[in-house]
C-alpha cells in the first residue's frame, strides 16, 4: 500500500506537472502565426450574409476578398462555429461582426481571434444603438429589475441593420477599416460614397412606401424583437412581441399570450409579423382568434438573390413591401 | 486517405499552423487529465447517474452568472455545490437509494435552468446552447489558467483523499474501521467531481464532459487492473481521444465537442469487443 501511494506521489507531480506546462504553452503562443492569403488580396470576413453585402458594396471596385461566415439561413443567435471556421477567422485580415451580441455562440471564437491579433470590425459600434423596444414593460418596472439590467450585456437591440440610415453611419468607419486591411483606399472611399447615396434613396423609397398607412395603424406586434430600428426610424411602435424575451431559449407562455392578444385587440393591430419562422405556430393561433388580424411573414436576415452589394437594399424593399401590405390590406 | 499517405501534414501541420488549434488542445488535454483522475473513482464506485446529474446541475447557476453578469464559472461551481448539499439533505431525509434523490434533482436543476433563463429579460445570452456544447474553438488565455488551476485542484483533491477512496471503495466496514469517515470520503469526492466538471464544461460542452468523466476510466478499468495503472491509462485514452478527436474535426468540419465525445465512446466499445471475456471490476 505504501509502495503504491508513493508511486501515486510521483504520478500527480507528473499529472500537475504536465497540467502547469500544457497552460503555459497554450498562453504563450498568441502571437499570430496566421497564413497569408496566397494571392495577396486581402480577406475580409463577415459573421452575417448582411455585413458580408455592405462589405461587398464598399469593396464594389474589386480588391479585396468578401466572404461570410455564417451559412445563410443559419440563425446569427445560435450559429456555433467549427474549427475549420475558426480557421477562416484566423485567416482573415478584417473579421466584421454586427455586434450587440447578435453573433451570440460566435462571442467566444470572436474573443480568441481577436487576441490573436486580428483585427475586428464590430458595426454596433459606429452606430445609435437603442435598446430593446420591448423589455422595459410594466411588470418589468414594477418589480424593480430594470435598473439591475441597465447597460449589462445584451441590453441593446442587435438589429441595427433593419434601419438603412443606420448601415449609412457605419459606412465611413467600415471603409477605413477595409482600407487599413489592405483594401484600394480611393476605391473604396468611391464605393462607400456610392452605397451612401444608395442608402439614402432606399430609405425615402421606404418612407414613400409606407407612406399609406394611417397614423393609427403604425402598431407593430412581431414574434421576436427584431424590428426596433425599423419602426424608430419610420414612425411606428412595436408594442408587443409573442416571444417574451429575446433568447432562443423563451417560449411563449399562455399569459403572455393572453397579454399580446389583449394588446392586439385594444390596439386594434392589423398584423403579427412573423421573422423566419419564429413562433410560427404561436402567431397563427393567436391571429386565428383575432377578426381582421393577419399572419405575415417577414424577413429580416435572409436576403433576396441578387448581385453582390445589392441584396441587402432588396431586403428592405421586401420588408417595407410586407409592411405596409400587411397595416393596411 | 491523407491519414496515411500524408501523416505529417494529417496530424501534426494543423497544431503548427494555427495557435487556436494549440488552444483548443491544452484546453482538451487539460479537460481530460482532470475527468480521467476524478472519473476512475466514478466509474470504480457506479457514481456515472451521479455525474451525470452533476453535469447537467451547473446549468441553473451558469444561467444565474447571466442575469448577475458575472463568470460563468462561479455560478457552476455554487449550483454544483447546492446539488451536493441537497443529496446530503435527501439521503438523511428519505428512505430511497440515491439515485432517486438524483433524478429528481437532475429534473429540478435543469428544469430550474431554462426558467431562469426564458424569465431573464433582454438578452440573447440567454442560450445555453455553448455551455451544453462547449466552445472550444474560442479558448482564451484566461480560460487556459483558469482550467489548469481546476485540473491541478482536482488532481491534488485526489491524492489527498488517496488512501481513504481506496479503502472506502472496495471495502466500506474495513474503512470505517480503519477510522476513515465513508460519508465524508463520498463527499469529497462527489466536490472533486463537480470541480472537474466545472473545469471542462465551457470548453468541451456540459454535455459532453460527462463522457470524458465515464469512458476513458471505463475502457482503462476494462484493460488494466490496479487503481493507480487505470488512472494513469484513463489520462493517456482520454488524451488520445481528445486529439483523435480534434483532427477528426478539424479536417472533416465536424463539430468539435461532440466529435472528441464520441471518440472516447467509439475507444470504449471497441475495448468491449477486443476484451476476450467479461471480468470483474479491478480491486486493489
Amino acid at each position: 500500500m505504501t509502495a503504491e501511494i508513493a508511486r501515486l506521489r510521483w504520478t500527480v507531480v507528473v499529472l500537475v506537472g504536465m497540467s502547469g506546462m500544457l497552460a503555459a504553452c497554450g498562453a504563450q503562443d498568441a502571437e499570430p502565426s496566421r497564413p497569408v492569403s496566397g494571392d495577396g488580396v486581402p480577406l475580409i470576413l463577415s459573421t452575417t450574409s448582411i455585413w458580408g453585402d455592405v462589405t461587398a458594396a464598399l469593396a464594389c471596385e474589386g480588391g479585396v476578398r468578401v466572404e461570410v461566415l455564417v451559412p445563410e439561413g443559419a440563425d446569427p443567435h445560435a450559429y456555433e462555429p467549427s474549427l475549420s471556421d475558426r480557421a477562416r477567422m484566423d485567416g482573415a485580415d478584417l473579421l466584421v461582426i454586427n455586434g450587440l451580441d447578435l453573433e451570440e455562440g460566435l462571442a467566444d471564437s470572436v474573443e480568441a481571434t481577436a487576441e490573436g491579433g486580428v483585427e475586428v470590425f464590430a458595426a454596433g459600434d459606429h452606430v445609435a444603438v437603442r435598446g430593446y423596444a420591448t423589455t422595459e414593460s410594466h411588470e418589468e418596472a414594477e418589480e424593480g429589475h430594470s435598473d439591475e439590467h441597465e447597460h449589462g450585456h445584451g441590453d441593446f437591440d442587435p438589429h441595427i441593420w433593419l434601419d438603412p440610415l443606420s448601415v449609412g453611419q457605419v459606412l465611413d468607419d467600415l471603409a477605413d477599416a477595409m482600407v487599413a486591411a489592405g483594401a484600394p483606399a480611393e476605391a473604396t472611399a468611391r464605393c462607400a460614397d456610392a452605397f451612401g447615396e444608395t442608402l439614402d434613396a432606399l430609405h425615402l423609397e421606404i418612407v414613400d412606401r409606407l407612406q399609406p398607412v394611417p397614423a393609427t395603424n403604425r402598431v407593430l406586434v412581431t414574434s421576436h424583437d427584431a424590428l426596433g430600428y425599423f419602426a424608430a426610424r419610420y414612425d411606428m411602435e412595436v408594442v408587443g412581441t409573442v416571444l417574451p424575451t429575446p433568447s432562443g431559449l423563451a417560449e411563449p407562455s399562455a399569459g403572455h399570450l393572453g397579454e399580446i392578444r389583449a394588446l392586439v385587440e385594444q390596439r386594434r393591430v392589423r398584423a403579427i409579423f412573423v421573422d423566419s419562422g419564429r413562433a410560427a405556430d404561436s402567431s397563427a393561433a393567436l391571429a386565428a382568434e383575432l377578426e381582421g388580424t393577419s399572419v405575415v411573414e417577414i424577413s429580416v436576415e435572409v436576403m433576396p438573390e441578387g448581385a453582390p452589394g445589392q441584396r441587402y437594399a432588396a431586403l428592405m424593399r421586401e420588408l417595407a413591401r410586407a409592411v405596409a401590405l400587411g397595416l393596411t390590406g | 486517405m491523407e491519414v496515411i499517405t500524408d501523416p505529417a501534414g494529417w496530424w501534426i501541420a494543423p497544431f503548427v499552423e494555427h495557435s487556436f488549434m494549440r488552444d483548443a488542445l491544452v484546453a482538451a488535454l487539460l479537460a481530460a487529465i482532470a475527468t480521467a483522475v476524478v472519473g476512475t473513482w466514478v466509474v470504480l464506485r457506479g457514481l456515472s447517474f451521479l455525474g451525470d446529474a452533476l453535469a447537467h446541475g451547473v446549468l441553473p447557476g451558469v444561467a444565474i452568472a447571466f442575469v448577475l453578469d458575472v463568470h460563468p464559472t462561479w455560478g457552476a461551481m455554487l449550483a454544483a455545490l447546492a446539488m451536493v448539499g441537497t443529496l446530503n439533505v435527501l439521503r438523511a431525509r428519505t428512505p430511497f437509494s440515491e439515485d432517486i434523490s438524483i433524478g429528481v434533482l437532475f429534473v429540478g436543476f435543469l428544469a430550474l435552468a431554462v426558467v431562469i433563463m426564458s424569465s431573464s429579460s433582454g438578452s440573447y445570452s440567454g442560450d445555453l446552447n455553448r455551455f451544453l456544447f462547449g466552445s472550444i474553438t474560442g479558448v482564451t488565455d484566461a480560460d487556459l489558467v483558469r482550467q489548469a488551476a481546476a485540473a491541478g485542484a482536482a488532481v491534488l483533491g485526489v491524492v489527498a483523499m488517496y488512501r481513504g477512496l481506496l479503502v472506502s471503495t472496495f471495502d466500506e466496514d474495513h474503512a470505517r474501521l480503519s477510522g476513515f469517515r465513508p460519508r465524508a470520503i463520498h463527499g469529497g469526492l462527489v466536490s472533486l467531481i463537480a470541480i472537474a466538471i466545472v473545469a471542462s464544461f465551457e470548453t468541451v460542452g456540459n454535455l459532453l464532459v460527462f463522457s470524458f468523466l465515464v469512458a476513458p476510466p471505463a475502457t482503462a478499468a476494462l484493460l488494466v487492473r490496479r487503481v493507480p495503472v487505470i488512472t494513469l491509462v484513463a489520462v493517456g485514452i482520454g488524451s488520445a481521444c481528445s486529439i483523435l478527436g480534434l483532427l477528426i474535426s478539424y479536417h472533416f468540419d465536424t463539430a468539435a465537442g461532440a466529435t472528441m465525445a464520441l471518440v472516447t465512446v467509439v475507444v470504449f466499445l471497441i475495448a468491449v469487443l477486443a476484451r476476450p471475456t467479461a471480468g470483474s471490476l479491478p480491486r486493489r
